[in-house]
């Protein structure tokens, strides 16, 4: 295979657009709880209070405060004004709601924020990748999956065609790899810059425990933490820390070049990155948040039984003729990224649900969709919903509410409120399926 | 939105290159003009047994009766902690007379976040050394290095 090609399959061959959607969440989530962490707003207007002899603005933000006047210097306004725009359109983005524009606002947004942070003489180094690769992110696919608009798509579709068609593969697309090969080789060039530096500029006494020993000093007094005064005198600790820093920042192009190395990176990096936050509090955690770039070696890590493992599969009954119930299912479907879910249709394919839940009658059967485990007896309604809940880990945020005191009491009566008055309308073929069963449409429309 | 594969490959290689360029040459200083691309020797700077490091403050005296002292930290003031300190330490650098270029510039600050309130201000600083046993060092109480009065420093 000539370089050309290599090249082209390293950077183009096609990926999960699941995985890139990770990405865009891990970056959004990070970057967004740096601006919004509470203080931040007030730092951000501290320092425009400052006089002006403070202000040395980056070139980042003139660009960005091109709108407001060449070389302006942004007021406690238009900082405020950004702050929201930033909280606002960061969520969106986060969700994946009109991703593109939300993510393009939020970029904007983020970027002014931190450039004007740093627009004060220190840089900072934290946000810099991240910041590159959500500019990147704009010209990617990554609302494509694991967002509000490819859940719309998804239920629009359904409804349209009246039909729940459960996915089989994981979409991918030769457009997703590139974000994640970018991710992959920024990181690897700033490590390497880290690293690189360490030995050029400190040399061989980088390693001697008296540097890693000033540095906790250092942060330990300023930032008053008693942990790291009390380690700064451990010099094994500071020798053994300083070795595996140099050699993880030296070799981390190892993780990119053989992936299936990169879960012992992706763990010795957030134990570092853990550790300088604890004790230099310097937060690293949007480099932590670029480790999704590397989801494939990190999901084979994981060492999940292959999809459709019979030991693994949830089964869903659902009622085929409730558009209702087909918009959950196609929610369901999009939200399931592991594809632990198998669904059965209870109209069109009775014998299998049946076979699944043996004994239950039809009326019970469409009364409330059945969730059927691989072993075990099988849940109903609520019970069911809650149990997925905990089975999607995009669904968690929601456990704590589901298995509250009392919420199978109000979660019960609710899905059967719901359940009752759900529209049961359904036309296939020239038939139309109506509340207690199947009728002639032609019948239907004379009556 | 599809871009061609060419132009893809370009903007990777322009931004891969940027950030190697902006990584060289190696050196203790982060190079912040092509911020986000920057070079990163954190804590790149090795150090020995028997270095010292200064931990300094600033500190405000209210005006008026009872005058009480606060310390004033890079959070309450607005810098950057970095520039907070380089400040106090050129302004430390001459204890008996401090420079009123520098004095001046610390009572904007303060009179910016804080209009009216401080009348006098103050740097205090201690200084620990590498390979010290802990408890000793920590304790050792913060002198004051520099003093100066608020009221009366012309806005630029």
């Amino acid at each position: 295979m000539s370089l050309r090609e290599r090249l082209a399959r390293h950077w183009f061959a096609p990926a999960r657009l699941r995985d890139l959607a990770y990405l865009r969440i891990a970056l959004v989530l990070v970057l967004l709880a740096g601006s919004m962490w509470p203080g931040k707003l007030d730092q951000q207007l501290a320092r425009a209070r400052l006089p002006a002899e403070w202000f040395v603005p980056l070139p980042a933000l003139k660009l960005l405060m091109v709108p407001f006047g060449w070389g302006a210097r942004p007021g406690a306004l238009l900082i405020t004004v950004m702050w929201i725009v930033c909280g606002v359109a960061g969520l969106f983005a986060l969700v994946g709601a009109r991703t593109r524009w939300s993510l393009a606002l939020f970029a904007y947004a983020n970027t002014f924020l931190v450039a004007h942070l740093l627009s004060y003489g220190t840089l900072q180094h934290p946000q810099a990748p991240a910041t590159i690769l959500l500019w990147m992110l704009l010209l990617a696919p990554c609302g494509a999956e694991l967002s509000v608009d490819a859940m719309r798509a998804r239920v629009s579709e359904t409804r349209r065609s009246e039909r729940f068609v459960p996915r089989d593969t994981m979409a991918v697309s030769a457009d997703a790899r590139w974000p994640m090969r970018l991710a992959q080789w920024l990181l690897v060039i700033v490590y390497l810059s880290a690293g690189v530096s360490k030995l050029v500029v400190g040399k061989g006494a980088w390693l001697n425990g008296y540097t890693m020993e000033y540095y906790l000093l250092v942060d330990g007094i300023g930032h008053q933490l008693p942990a790291s005064l009390a380690l700064a005198h451990v010099r094994w600790l500071g020798i053994a820390s300083a070795a595996v820093t140099l050699a993880f920042e030296l070799t981390f192009v190892v993780g990119v070049l053989r992936p299936r190395t990169f879960p012992v990176y992706a763990a010795v990096g957030t134990a570092i990155h853990t550790g300088i936050y604890l004790l230099l509090r310097a937060p690293f955690f949007q480099f932590v948040a670029m480790y999704t770039a590397w989801a494939a070696p990190l999901r084979d890590a994981r060492q999940h039984p292959a999809p459709g493992d019979a030991g693994r599969v949830w089964t869903l009954v659902y009622d085929g003729f409730c558009p209702l119930c087909m918009r959950t299912m196609a929610q369901l479907d999009e939200l399931d990224g592991s594809r632990t879910l198998r669904y059965v249709d209870l109209e069109r394919d009775t014998a299998r649900a049946r076979e699944l839940i043996p004994g239950a009658s039809m009326e019970d059967l469409r009364a409330q969709m059945t969730l059927v485990p691989p072993s075990g007896a099988p849940l109903r309604g609520f019970f069911a919903l809650r149990e997925l809940t905990r089975r999607l880990p995009v669904l968690w945020p929601l456990v704590p509410a589901m298995f509250a005191p009392g919420a199978a009491r109000v979660g019960t009566r609710v899905y059967a409120w719901v359940a009752k008055r759900r529209a049961r309308t359904l036309c296939e073929g020239g038939r139309c399926a109506v509340h207690g069963g199947v009728e002639r449409a032609a019948a239907s429309s004379a009556s | 939105m599809t871009l061609p594969r060419a132009v893809v490959a370009a903007l990777c290689a322009i931004i891969l290159g940027a950030q190697v360029r902006a990584s060289l040459p190696i050196s203790r200083v982060t190079y912040g003009w092509y911020w986000p691309f920057l070079s990163y020797p954190m804590y790149a700077i090795a150090h020995h047994r028997g270095d010292s490091l200064v931990a300094r403050e600033l500190r405000a005296t209210t005006c008026g009766s009872p005058a009480t002292t606060t310390i004033l930290g890079a959070d309450a003031l607005g810098p950057p902690p970095a520039e907070l300190d380089a400040l106090l330490r050129e302004i430390a650098r001459n204890p008996g007379a401090p420079a009123p270029a520098l004095t001046a510039k610390a009572t904007r600050a303060i009179d910016a976040q804080f209009p009216g309130r401080f009348c006098e201000a103050s740097v205090w600083a201690r200084t620990l050394f590498v390979a010290d046993p802990l408890s000793h060092r920590l304790r050792a109480p913060m002198q004051r290095v520099a003093a100066w009065t608020i009221a009366g420093v012309a806005r630029p």
